[in-house]
């Protein structure tokens, strides 16, 4: 989840209210936030559906709201700004852009805007896919400005930080931002940039230019934004135009002309929705008339009007991206009540838990293998593919296999549990012998009976290793656990690669074959560096 | 026919036999000794005639030298040393340790005795015998009992208690598909959290789903909101991504399949089973792990039961004071996280819970109930309970950690 560093003095500066250390970390912590370290600078974590809370501003506008200072939907300052864009076709579809006049940056408040912008970028933007923002001093800018295609070659500009000029394939070539960036313009022949009457103002979604870098006393900025995704795009530009509003700055509308027409950027005018305040009276359980509703919703910062009938009339700032359905707003008015507030109340389902027979069967099994002396395990369902098959002298057919492993060491799912305790074994050399171990454990295999190809199947297995351990004892072990649990089953002369010819046999149940047993062959004790003999079985434990 | 220790026996039990600490003194010294030094070893001539004989040293003109045998041999015992051991002797032990004179018969009862046999116990000869005694404070060969895992067990016992809170298990397949672990879970096709570095996608595998109308409810909600009364995540919903086949990440997958097969009816149900996320390894976190993750499927219920249910599960545990706050699931809207204090750790983190959406409900063919649904850090409280710091001897291989940990540690 996002985390953001903020600091207390700054955000009780603009809750403009005196809190207790305490008591601003309990009211952050009453909304879908959470302050991981306090102190004078605090790291506050927020939950990936409110991208609005990513800066001070945003969660001092919140918490204005569940404190009393001020409620209801949020107004801002907005007026037309005399600028002229052009926004033309690029492979980076789309592209939005506005200003902000009266930001009067200093330095807390320029580090504390690029790290919003940095975080917008990464949750939302996804890493800048979906979309990249790009701030710029205002005053440094001279018009008309228009975004548009280049070639490689001809846009050439001094990138942020640096102090030569270079053109885009120098940049995607040795800039960090470039190196890192390159795969979201790759294969596009002519590149996005931003231009004004002087030159390049950036490359999305890659860097800015040096000359119109916002710097601490920036006072008027301009924002673009562009990517992937329309909506995205222009969810992005109202939550930082709202919350740089919300910081004291005015808004500046820009009329754009786009290849469909005239544009008009951003349009931060509130949606509307209708909700029942019954509906969310009886989702949270509160016994509370409908004013009461719509005064949490508004401590919520939405605009929330009782009608007559019981329906609130709400208004959704374009700050918040998230509300999709009531039940968001059923949520909001209980963030807007307090969590602490509610009493819980235990739900009355009058329902029997049961413990199913195959659990039960599961632990009898698991009793007879403790009582025959055996220490049970648990190793991982995913394992390596060379341990299944090569490292046990066989070759294991159809193993489900992973496309993406992180380390081949877990890039397929187990087909059997005994090459698992034999590395195991092998790890124990030096510990006390006998080692008896046992685990009964979900193996995977194909299945066309699952609707995923594939699917668990329960298996356990046995291995005895010491310095007496044979053939008599292991089949004197699985005959007495198989009568045990009731099991029919039969036991025939068989053979397996990994075990001794002559001293391995296989298990049936009716007429399938579920199983095996017998004395590991050298040849695979050898490929475990094991000194001592050892007798193993695994059969299938569906039952 | 009774057979005593003698006196060379009795030597060789208490310090072992002399070739035996010939081997263990040469191997002290880097595996040789000078001629010199060879004098001064204990019964030296019989020393080293035996391990001669095993082919454990060679000799020469400038002292002895440690053989490959002999370097196995550390950590091998010998026939005849196993004989000495050995508490019911075979023929062959007897013959052995009679041939080198470390046991000789004995024709009377005299002396103080070891063992009690049934033949004492017959003849009566017991009344003319002392017995030895035993040191009762001295450590002795430690038994180890055949065992279960003991966080296997912590995770059984949870079943128990949530059998008797009224919770039956549901079964799931690890082996999972994007329909289940996301679609039906409402969770946007463009979600960072159904990536490659979040989940495992299986190889040449494809998942059907055979209900064609249940696909067309989750396609119709994901894009327009399908008369669910939300506004869909728009786009383009796609059929192809929802059949990938991945290993299950969450087990709410499992929950959303019980949705669907068990109907709009009251139900309590919960699974216990394994996750599966890329990650590396290390002492805070593993790639395949356990959640504890539930529902309750019912008509009214509501957030206050929400709270309720999740305190009530908490108690359970042992813990007394609880705090919730607003928490974010994609798939709950209203949502919480609770927090309880332990007495030693303080206020941690326990478990979360929400609200299925109405996205999630409908196309499931969940119309009237609500349904409930909850998670507890199962791992984390199992290493608390377990006293143990580092995930990953949850799943040890260590037989000694295995043997050593006391299974009351597996009541929660």
């Amino acid at each position: 989840m996002p985390t953001i560093e903020v600091s207390r003095e700054k955000m009780l500066k603009l809750l403009g209210k005196k809190l207790s250390d305490k008591e601003l970390e309990d009211s952050i912590n009453s909304l879908k936030a959470e302050v991981e370290e306090p102190g004078k600078t605090m790291k506050i974590e927020v939950t990936p559906d409110r991208p609005d809370m990513l800066s001070a501003s945003g969660i001092a506008r919140a918490l204005k709201g569940v404190l009393g200072i001020e409620t209801g939907i949020p107004e801002y300052k907005i007026k037309d700004s005399d600028l002229q864009v052009k926004i033309g076709k690029t492979q980076r579809e789309f592209a939005v852009c506005a200003a902000v006049y009266g930001a009067d940056l200093d330095d807390e408040s320029l580090m504390e805007l690029m790290q919003f912008a940095e975080k917008i970028d990464l949750s939302i933007g996804r890493d800048r896919k979906k979309i990249a923002i790009g701030l710029h001093d205002l005053d440094k800018i001279k018009g008309p400005i228009e975004y548009c295609e280049s070639g490689a070659k001809n846009a050439r500009f001094v990138p942020l930080g640096e102090k030569e000029e270079m053109n885009i394939i120098q940049i995607l070539e040795k800039h960090k931002k470039g190196i890192e960036y390159k795969h979201l313009v790759k294969g596009m022949k002519k590149y996005p940039v931003w231009k004004d009457a002087e030159g390049v103002l950036s490359f999305p979604p890659v860097i800015n230019s040096e000359r119109t870098k916002v710097t601490a006393g920036t006072k008027n900025i301009f924002i673009d934004l562009t990517g992937t995704d329309r909506k995205a795009v222009e969810q992005g530009l109202n939550i930082l135009l709202c919350n740089m509003a919300e910081a004291g700055g005015t808004i500046g509308r820009v009329i754009a002309e786009c290849r469909t027409g005239k544009e008009v950027f951003p349009d931060i005018s509130p949606e509307k929705m209708t909700v029942d305040s019954k509906y969310i009276s009886k989702l949270l359980g509160l016994d509370i008339q409908p004013p009461e509703i719509a005064d949490c919703i508004s401590r919520s910062r939405f605009g929330a009007v009782l009608l007559k009938d019981g329906n609130i009339d709400i208004l959704v700032p374009k700050f918040r991206a998230d509300i999709l359905h009531k039940a968001d707003m059923a949520e909001e008015a209980a963030i807007g009540y307090g969590y602490s507030n509610f009493a819980p109340e235990i739900p009355e389902i009058c329902i029997s838990g049961f413990i199913s027979k195959e659990n039960m069967m599961h632990n009898i099994v698991r009793d007879l293998m403790a009582g025959f002396g055996f220490q049970e395990t648990m190793n991982f369902v995913l394992t390596d593919g060379h341990t299944q098959s090569a490292k046990m002298g066989t070759k294991i057919k159809e193993l489900v296999e992973l496309e993406n492993p992180v380390s081949s060491e877990h890039s397929v799912c187990r087909a059997w549990i005994l090459p698992q305790l034999m590395s195991m074994l092998s790890k124990n050399k030096n510990r006390d012998y006998p080692q008896k171990l046992f685990e009964l454990g979900e193996c995977v295999a194909r299945d066309k009976a699952f609707d995923t190809g594939a699917g668990p199947i329960m298996k356990l297995s046995a291995v005895s290793c010491h310095s007496g351990a044979n053939f008599t004892e292991i089949k004197g072990t699985l005959e007495s656990l198989l009568q045990n649990i009731g099991v029919g089953y039969e036991l025939k002369a068989g053979s397996h690669p990994s075990f001794i010819t002559g001293r391995c046999g296989i298990v049936k149940s009716g007429k399938k074959e579920i199983g095996f047993f017998g004395e590991l062959h050298p040849k695979a004790l050898n490929e475990w560096n094991l000194i001592n003999p050892a007798s193993a079985f695994e059969i299938e434990a569906e039952f | 026919m009774r057979y005593l220790l003698t006196k060379e026996g009795r030597e060789s039990v208490e310090k072992g036999l002399p070739e035996r600490r010939l081997l263990k003194l040469i191997s002290s010294k880097g595996g040789r000794l000078g001629a010199s030094d060879m004098k001064k070893i204990e019964a030296g001539r019989i020393a080293v005639m035996w391990a001669k004989k095993n082919g454990w040293v060679n000799t020469g003109k400038d002292g002895i030298a440690i053989t490959p045998e002999g370097k196995l041999a550390l950590n091998e015992k010998t026939e005849i040393e196993r004989a000495l051991e050995s508490e019911e002797r075979s023929p062959e032990q007897i013959s052995l340790l009679e041939a080198r004179k470390l046991i000789e018969k004995s024709s009377g009862i005299e002396g103080e005795v070891s063992r009690l046999t049934s033949e004492m116990i017959k003849s009566g000869s017991w009344e003319n015998v002392k017995f030895k005694g035993y040191p009762v404070e001295k450590s002795e060969k430690f038994i180890y009992p055949g065992k279960k895992q003991v966080y296997k067990e912590t995770l059984e016992n949870l079943k128990r208690i949530l059998a008797g809170m009224g919770f039956s298990e549901m079964k799931g397949n690890p082996v999972e598909m994007n329909f289940w672990d996301c679609d039906a879970l409402f969770l946007p096709q463009d979600h960072p959290a159904r990536g490659i570095h979040d989940v495992y996608f299986i190889k040449g595998l494809k998942g059907t789903i055979k209900d064609k109308e249940l696909v067309k409810r989750v396609k119709d909600t994901h894009e327009r909101g399908r008369g669910t009364g939300s506004k869909g995540w728009g786009g383009k919903w796609s059929e192809e991504d929802a059949r990938k086949v991945i290993m299950r990440s969450q087990n709410t997958a499992t929950s959303a399949r019980k949705l669907y097969e068990h109907g709009d009816r009251p139900g309590k149900f919960y699974s216990i089973s394994r996750v599966f996320r890329p990650d590396v390894i290390d002492a805070k976190h593993l790639l395949e792990f356990f959640q504890c993750e539930g529902i309750v499927i019912g008509e009214g219920l509501n957030f206050r039961n929400l709270l309720g249910l999740l305190k009530s599960i908490g108690e359970r545990f042992g813990f007394k004071e609880f705090r919730f706050k607003p928490g974010y699931f994609p798939m709950t809207e209203p949502s919480v996280e609770m927090f309880a204090k332990h007495p030693k750790l303080g206020w941690m983190e326990v478990g979360g819970a929400g609200m299925f959406r109405p996205e999630v409900l409908r196309p499931l063919g969940i119309e009237k109930s609500q349904v409930l649904a909850w998670g507890l850090g199962i791992d984390r409280l199992a290493m608390i309970s377990l006293g143990i710091d580092d995930i990953r001897h949850l799943f040890s291989n260590d037989i000694q950690w295995l043997r050593d940990v006391p299974m009351e540690k597996s009541i929660l």
